[in-house]
């Protein structure tokens, strides 16, 4: 016989090894019952349009004097950051002595269509850290952007220098035109207001497809044939459903703001290049001088590592660090490793800088 | 919950039951039972139909349906790729059989590279030029075929309308779309003639937006032939080396590395961009121009529109502006005279009191908080820079 690269009985093999997961998972699929999502107990403190301030309950005696708040990004839902108990970014906070609050911005109708970046970073996060502020008796927070809540982070800290005390960024856009920024590149030829002016609020699908055309073949086939080995174990097909549930899970995006991010970050580049205005105010990063924790995945294929990296060289603090973890957007929420490594770091910062 | 596990567990046996048959049958083939006798004869294709496919897809559809809805978009996206994947597995399979039947030595590379050559055809669009969604966006799965639901839930005409006259008007007929340029430039004229040139402009537009996702699919086609190439080329090398790939998953995940491999060779190509661009550009313009068609039929019938509707929700976003600006301004003012009073408390408590000069003109600038706000409002930067110029002057090690 000839020798070829493929072996005939194990590629029967296979094929009916599949068919009998297929089968089997069928079976699984209709006993998993509800796919919950976000493990921590918290309670709104603060509402406001469809935003809920929410504060997680304080798992240590005597937590942290300074609350922390953590902005999330307008895009896909907060619940990744407390996805289950063993993959919880926020738990890991609270278990490090951290009292932790969180903003949901909700699902965004048409009646939030006309909402702009300074709506959000001036009136919502403002009014929030407003609330913390003064629930705490205290003048300035800590505060943690993630993605472009991140980049929402960086802005107010550089309009409203006096309320922030210590400023963490995760995963966050700075520099939105480095080589490697696909998204940066594949933003440069939209037609963002006619976008807007068509559709209103951006649909979440539309976010969707985006992303996923990122790396198509492992998103939309090889994910799957993945998933088709966790069928028959119960457990980590649940973990895989929960991710499922919010990759898919996207809010719209109010028009307006949609409109300015895609014009002012991803296609003018004014973060770094200069000339950003919110509220009619100007927003320099050399006017953050609180110091700065910058977290970055160094295999991020939607925020490439150089885009974070970036904050370095244009920010106005002199107490600056940065976190390289070895591994994706979604990893550093979610893995194994990031819950050893990712909330401890965030909290021996902070208590090193809390006197 | 009782209900759709038991539902479950009755369409699994269905399946399994399938499964058996077809095991039996491909065991007959393999070489441990003897076959390969019979080149052409696999048991799970008839007429270049997948059997196996079809049997998947039916028995999917069905059993997903007894799935809890939670779980139904999950379980429709493994059947899909289980069909990609069985299709994979049968033309693999086809490949081996006629390298290896009836004892004949055959050359596996130009076999291979015949196979592969037939799967690239089978997955592009020369096959069905005129869907730009079949073969290569089916077969695999890849954006496309994400765009065509995105595409179709933005329009406000049905899909099947937008099928027709992307499937059945235009790209069938290659003379078709240079007809309808020609019509489309024939001035409108009598009483329907705004209609006319709406109507016009929507044929125009329409054929702009096949354009684009005819011109965007032919690129993602071009990927679907880099990546098997790439997956000839590293066949190639491990029949040199006398290595083994081994079974289906590790061929499937070896088309997944080829294809990402030459998508990213595509994305790094100014083209890319451009043409996806387009494709949203596009798809925006004739959206656009629709909805000012229905918002024209609807002012016709007297119905709220869109457009109303914006202009009511901006209004309502600016008056809450406004209303916020004024309660800021107004919590300034309040700061500003609790300020004042306790400062005149200070001054009374340290006996300087008697030096204030205006004490009744104090009472009327009160009143009018225009005057007392400005120069305050003037002075808060002045204090926030002061504090920023002190905390830097801090010597403190740069981590970063």
């Amino acid at each position: 016989m000839i020798q070829t690269p493929l072996q005939p009985q194990r590629i029967l093999d296979d094929a009916l090894e599949f068919n009998r997961k297929l089968a089997a998972g069928l079976n699984s699929l209709s006993q998993l019952g509800e796919i919950s999502v976000g493990a921590s107990p918290k309670e709104a403190v603060y509402a406001e349009d469809k935003l809920v301030l929410y504060r997680y309950r304080p798992r240590v005696d005597r937590p942290a004097k300074t609350p922390l708040l953590i902005v999330y990004a307008l895009v896909n839902r907060p619940y990744m950051a407390d996805l289950q108990e063993d993959r919880s970014l926020i738990r890991g906070l609270l278990d490090s002595g951290e009292d932790v609050y969180l903003i949901d911005w909700g699902y965004p109708d048409a009646a939030d269509r006309f909402l702009q970046l300074d709506d959000y970073i001036n009136g919502y996060i403002h009014r929030c850290v407003d609330y913390v502020c003064k629930q705490h008796g205290m003048r300035r927070i800590n505060l943690l952007g993630i993605c472009q809540g991140g980049t929402f982070g960086l802005c107010y800290t550089a309009l409203h220098p006096e309320r922030v005390r210590n400023l963490i960024t995760m995963v966050t856009p700075v520099d939105f035109h480095t080589a490697n920024n696909t998204l940066g590149q594949w933003a440069q030829g939209l037609d963002v207001d006619l976008l807007v002016d068509t559709v209103g609020n951006v649909p979440g699908e539309l976010l969707n497809w985006t992303f996923l055309s990122l790396k198509p073949f492992r998103l939309t086939g090889q994910k799957y044939a993945d998933m088709a080995d966790m069928l028959d174990d119960p457990k980590k097909l649940k973990n895989f459903l929960r991710m499922e549930k919010w990759i898919f899970d996207s809010p719209d995006q109010p028009g307006e703001v949609f409109r300015q991010f895609i014009k002012y970050f991803y296609q003018q580049n004014r973060l770094v290049t200069g000339g950003l205005e919110i509220g009619a105010r100007p927003v320099s990063l050399q006017q953050i001088t609180v110091p700065v924790l910058n977290i970055y995945a160094t295999q991020d294929h939607l925020v490439p590592a150089e885009s974070s990296i970036a904050l370095g060289k244009h920010l106005g603090t002199s107490d600056y660090s940065t976190i390289a973890f070895q591994g994706g957007h979604i990893g550093i929420y979610v893995s194994g490793r990031a819950q050893k490594e990712i909330p401890p770091a965030i909290a021996r910062w902070l208590q090193d800088r809390s006197s | 919950m009782a209900d759709s596990s038991q539902s479950a567990e009755a369409w699994t046996r269905v399946w399994l039951d399938a499964q058996k048959q077809f095991l039996g049958a491909w065991q007959q083939l393999s070489p441990a039972g003897g076959g390969f006798q019979t080149p052409g004869a696999l048991p799970f294709s008839a007429g270049g139909t997948s059997l196996w496919g079809q049997a998947l897809d039916q028995w999917s559809r069905m059993a997903t349906l007894a799935l809890p809805t939670e779980t139904q978009d999950v379980a429709g996206r493994l059947a899909g790729l289980g069909r990609s994947y069985l299709q994979m597995g049968e033309t693999f399979w086809h490949m081996l059989q006629q390298t290896q039947s009836a004892g004949v030595v055959t050359d596996w590379q130009a076999l291979m590279n015949q196979g592969l050559e037939q799967l690239g055809k089978a997955s592009s669009l020369g096959e069905t030029p005129s869907d730009p969604w079949c073969g290569f966006a089916t077969l695999w799965g890849l954006p496309v075929d994400t765009w065509k639901r995105i595409g179709v839930s933005l329009s406000p005409f049905p899909g099947e309308l937008e099928k027709a006259l992307r499937g059945g008007g235009v790209g069938e007929t290659p003379g078709i779309p240079a007809t309808l340029e020609h019509l489309l430039g024939l001035p409108p004229l009598g009483y329907t003639r705004e209609l006319q040139e709406q109507v016009q402009e929507w044929t125009r537009l329409s054929l702009e937006y096949v354009r684009a996702v005819q011109a965007f699919t032919r690129l993602l086609a071009k990927v679907a032939q880099r990546a098997l190439e790439l997956m000839g080329e590293r066949l190639t090398e491990l029949s040199c080396q006398g290595e083994s790939l081994g079974g289906l998953r590790a061929a499937y995940d070896l088309w997944i590395d080829c294809g990402e491999a030459a998508y990213a060779e595509t994305l790094a190509t100014p083209e890319f961009p451009a043409l996806q661009a387009e494709l949203v550009n596009a798809l925006m313009r004739l959206k656009y121009h629709e909805q000012r068609m229905v918002e024209e039929v609807m002012t016709g019938l007297n119905m709220p529109t869109r457009q109303e509707l914006d202009t009511s929700h901006k209004r309502v976003y600016e008056l809450r502006r406004e209303l916020r600006d004024l309660q800021a301004s107004m919590q300034t003012m309040t700061s500003l005279d609790e300020l004042r009073d306790q400062l005149e408390e200070l001054r009374d408590k340290i006996g300087t009191t008697p030096r204030r000069v205006v004490p009744a003109t104090g009472r009327s600038a009160k009143k009018t908080g225009v005057t007392r706000k400005m120069p305050a409002r003037k002075k808060a930067p002045v204090k926030a820079a002061g504090r920023a110029s002190t905390r830097r002057a801090k010597p403190k090690s740069r981590k970063g």
